[in-house]
């Protein structure tokens, strides 16, 4: 698996899904560093990677660009390049949408709707809903992200998973997170709750789904 | 478990008993009700022209009867006779009441009766008078089911012909779809409300949501999908 994870404060919670999944010896990863070099040293750096590797971004995006640090990003069309006939997953945000403008390019991937990690993330009427008790919802969300990712990866890196029992394994922990959430009394438990509904609800998968996650 | 209902003025205790049985030596569980159309709580009073008075069995007073007795039961089969000792009403006027007032309507109706050849000359008489008519002919085809019994069995005074191995032999041999046992669980708590984190519905009485997945909508669709992905969910442990 190729993991890239561009340096941006904001994103560093992420880090310890990358910590983990290189500490687990079962599958061979490798760390792409995006923002140390020009776009066209990173794009190369990608398409020399075996074909069969599965490409795990974690990062900020949108519909229309990943990111590659902080006010820098590759388009669709780049992307379209390097991720052509590839298996990919792309933690970021409004990924479901930046996958649905390649075309179909790729060879399976996973995407995902509106990921809210922080406050500044929420449009106004979110804002409204999800700042109580100082957002903490936004850090339990973040928290539980990180364990549902992270345990579904592991699990598959484990059992040698295609595409679509990673994604039900996904759907699975998310499932089991709004569970947890729906038992509490807490109301900051049940805002993450609808969080996390939320992600799962946008949640995609797309593509040869029999593909395996690590060759 | 399986769950009847058999209607009938003339008491089931025995048949009651040989059913449960029946599923007993089978694996198969059954649990039987009996009701009486004909009890005083359904009987109306009216006067006679030589002012007498009588006693009929009054549709309304039959389903509220039902509704306060059977209305949180669940019930796969509600089997009733044919024949009361009231004239005026047959098991085939309350099976259609029942279900034009949408009572139970994700349970199967059956009719049994001593008679049954003459129930099925009726409706032969019926759809002879509207063969020809081909728009009168579908239209009645189309929904037959939605007012009538799905079966019409022939009740015989011999054990080996009887109702009770009909009614033993539907309930094995027809399954009660899902979402008939959801919207029977659902109506258990009526007044109780949704509160789990499902934006859409939370805060709506399960009654409302019992109605819902009876309905062949995008809305009950949406519920039902996510009802069974958390529930299955729920079920399974997570080693990692």
């Amino acid at each position: 698996m190729v993991i890239i994870h561009p340096n941006d404060p904001s994103t560093r919670f992420l880090t310890c899904i990358t910590e983990e999944l290189v500490g687990q010896k079962k599958t061979e990863i490798t760390c792409i560093q995006w923002d140390l070099f020009p776009i066209e040293v990173n794009l190369d750096a990608i398409q020399k990677v075996d074909q069969c590797r599965t490409v795990l971004y974690m990062g900020h995006g949108g519909p229309e660009e990943l990111n590659r640090g902080i006010d820098t990003s590759i388009t669709v069309a780049d992307a379209k390049r390097v991720f052509k006939n590839r298996k990919v997953i792309l933690l970021s945000c409004n990924s479901a949408d930046f996958l649905a403008n390649m075309d179909n390019c790729y060879d399976v991937a996973i995407g995902f709707g509106n990921i809210p990690t922080s406050m500044q993330e929420l449009n106004p009427a979110d804002d409204l809903k999800y700042k109580h008790d100082n957002y903490r919802c936004i850090s339990l969300y973040r928290e539980g992200l990180v364990r549902i990712i992270l345990s579904s990866l592991l699990e598959g890196c484990v059992v040698n998973s295609n595409f679509l029992e990673l994604y039900h394994a996904i759907k699975l922990r998310i499932n089991k997170a709004i569970c947890n959430c729906s038992l509490s009394t807490d109301k900051s438990e049940r805002l993450t709750g609808e969080l996390l509904f939320e992600l799962k609800k946008e949640l995609t998968l797309i593509g040869n789904c029999q593909s395996l996650l690590v060759e | 478990m399986r769950y009847c209902l058999i209607i009938d003025d003339t008491k089931q205790d025995d048949e009651i008993i040989e059913i449960e049985s029946l599923g007993k030596n089978a694996a198969f569980p059954i649990s039987c009700y009996y009701f009486n159309p004909t009890a005083k709580e359904c009987l109306r009073e009216e006067t006679k022209g030589d002012g007498t008075k009588e006693y009929l069995v009054d549709l309304d007073l039959v389903l509220a009867e039902l509704r306060k007795r059977f209305s949180k039961q669940q019930l796969d089969l509600i089997a009733t006779d044919y024949q009361f000792s009231d004239p005026l009403i047959t098991g085939m006027d309350l099976v259609n009441y029942l279900k034009e007032q949408s009572w139970k309507k994700e349970a199967a109706y059956i009719i049994y009766s001593g008679d049954a050849h003459e129930i099925k000359e009726k409706l032969q008489s019926r759809i002879k008078t509207i063969v020809d008519d081909r728009e009168a002919l579908n239209s009645f085809i189309e929904g037959y089911y939605d007012l009538n019994p799905v079966r019409i069995f022939k009740r015989s005074t011999k054990r080996e012909d009887s109702h009770i191995d009909h009614i033993y032999e539907f309930l094995k041999k027809n399954k009660t779809p899902l979402n008939f046992k959801l919207s029977q669980k659902l109506n258990q708590h009526p007044e109780r409300t949704f509160e789990n984190i499902f934006p859409r519905f939370e805060g709506k009485p399960l009654k409302v949501l019992s109605e819902l997945v009876m309905r062949n909508t995008e809305e009950s669709d949406s519920f039902e999908d996510e009802f069974l992905d958390r529930c299955v969910d729920h079920f399974i442990e997570l080693k990692l």
